[in-house]
């Protein structure tokens, strides 16, 4: 029945009907849009939120006069730490420069600094899966002979914790509402193209078609206009994201957006791409069924 | 044989439009259902096709209770039966071919026995040649033909024909019943209902009238009187 009627009536109805078919194809396609943008904004939130934690990198300021040894040691006990990925000697000269750096055009405020009153200090990385062991790392180096003071940014670590297992949650209840809301929209969409072929379904039922032949014709062709749909919303999404990533240029943070910032995998676009074809299928087989259930009477 | 018993039938909990009503019909008849519009005759039809249902009573097809059917087995009965709609009820975007094959299509025909097929249907009513011109573009006799070819794709056993004249002019209205009295003749029960009293005298037959909710027998004996028998 698949070959003999559906497939064919299928596309023939979607060409026939080709304004209808356009317009249900453009409503899915503009709530898909929305969609996904929505989507990738969150991806980026949380790939954004992940380079941070994983890049957090602690400090430990040496006490003063220490000999070079003993510095060499306490780099080297550092290391030795599985959970530190690399550790490094940081002289009170290219501290300087990189807070020089850091400060941009205000530099000058660095002019009267005695450079030789600084520490010297030991800066190490933690690896992105470790970071719940910052915090006993920190006790840890603390209690090191020549070790004065830990920095690690304590507190915008769990500020930026806390945002990420918010945003997960949030971004979950959204992303389930914005789910529901496109199913609506495109049932809805596809109930009103079928509401123009009221007729059609009744002529199928007199001339002895059953319901899962009636039924699997406008299912499939549900599911085509939905992978249209889909196909149409994932180019303007893809055309959005390089016309803004292109555009952010302005300053150093901009420029790590627009560097690290990423699309949907081929995973999430597969996976996708077969839930807004399911979308399509149950908009559809939802759409007939309460037709036919009035044409039956 | 396809019987009613002491079916009744009523819209919205409104008053009955059938009422108690029996009938017997044996294989190969042709006869006339009529009565006023709003009479009930579509109705009969509808119970018949089981696109509507009889609020009591039974409805027999070869002692068959078709109400007891299920959806697979409903759609199995509606190939057995063959009907023409006042309004064609065809695909106005599809072609003669397209109409007369959608029925064979919806139950699984492909390749050489669906084309075998349709083109020996559009054969006898004589749309054969111009089978991929669209519906739309046919005229209502046409179309009505087109509506019969598709009525008559299966050789259902019963043709249930519902004012198939009603649109058409009186030369069209010939062919078209000359039609239906071919595939009488075939061997099917035709039933047309219609209220053209000078379609049924032109072509007699049996003659059942719907009047006041119950079906009554009548014999036409001259063209201003008609004996009726309950």
């Amino acid at each position: 029945m698949l070959f003999s009627y559906s497939i064919p009536r299928a596309l023939s109805s979607l060409s026939v009907n080709w304004r209808a078919s356009l317009n249900s194809m453009l409503i899915i396609a503009a709530s898909l849009s929305v969609l996904g943008t929505g989507v990738l904004l969150y991806v980026n939130v949380i790939h954004f939120s992940r380079i941070w934690l994983s890049n957090t990198t602690v400090s430990l300021f040496l006490g003063g006069g220490i000999p070079a040894v003993h510095r060499d040691r306490i780099v080297t006990q550092v290391r030795d730490d599985p959970h530190v990925v690399r550790a490094w000697l940081v002289s009170p000269r290219e501290g300087m420069e990189v807070l020089g750096a850091k400060l941009g055009s205000d530099h000058g405020l660095l002019a009267g600094v005695d450079i030789e009153s600084l520490p010297y200090t030991v800066d190490f990385e933690v690896a992105a899966g470790d970071r719940e062991h910052i915090h006993a790392l920190a006790a840890k180096f603390i209690a090191l002979d020549g070790v004065d003071e830990v920095v690690y940014g304590e507190r915008a670590l769990e500020n930026v914790r806390l945002f990420f297992q918010i945003a997960q949650g949030v971004g979950m209840f959204f992303i389930a509402l914005i789910l529901l809301s496109s199913f609506m929209i495109v049932s809805n969409a596809i109930r009103l193209s079928l509401h123009t072929r009221q007729d059609e379904i009744g002529i199928l039922a007199a001339v002895g078609a059953t319901h899962g032949v009636i039924r699997s014709s406008f299912i499939i062709e549900g599911m085509l206009l939905s992978f249209a749909g889909y196909l149409l919303a994932i180019g303007i999404i893809w055309l959005g994201f390089q016309i803004i990533v292109a555009a952010l240029s302005w300053n150093e943070a901009t420029m790590i957006v627009k560097e690290r910032a990423i699309f949907f995998s081929l995973d999430v676009l597969l996976v996708s791409m077969g839930a807004s074809m399911l979308v399509g299928a149950v908009g559809s087989h939802v759409s007939v069924s309460g037709l036919l259930r009035r044409i039956e009477g | 044989m396809i019987e009613f018993l002491e079916v009744t039938k009523s819209y919205l909990g409104m008053r009955p439009i059938l009422e108690s009503v029996s009938l017997k019909i044996d294989k190969g008849e042709f006869f006339y259902l009529t009565g006023v519009s709003g009479a009930g005759k579509t109705t009969i039809f509808k119970l018949l096709m089981l696109l509507e249902h009889a609020d009591s009573g039974q409805i027999l097809v070869d002692d068959a209770d078709v109400e007891r059917f299920n959806a697979k087995r409903t759609a199995l009965h509606r190939r057995r039966i063959g009907m023409i709609f006042q309004d064609y009820r065809l695909l106005p975007k599809l072609s003669i071919e397209e109409n007369t094959a959608l029925p064979l299509r919806v139950a699984g025909y492909r390749g050489k026995a669906l084309r075998q097929k349709t083109e020996a249907c559009l054969a006898r009513v004589g749309m054969a040649e111009r089978r991929k011109e669209l519906v739309k573009s046919l005229s209502g006799g046409e179309q009505q033909l087109v509506a019969i070819s598709r009525a008559t794709v299966f050789d259902p056993p019963v043709i249930l024909a519902d004012e198939p004249t009603g649109n058409l002019d009186q030369n069209t209205a010939y062919t078209v019943m000359k039609s239906l009295r071919e595939i009488n003749q075939r061997g099917a029960t035709v039933i047309v209902a219609t209220h053209d009293l000078n379609l049924i005298r032109s072509f007699r037959a049996r003659t059942l009238l719907i009047k006041e909710r119950r079906i009554h027998e009548v014999r036409l004996v001259k063209p201003e009187r008609e004996e009726m028998r309950a």
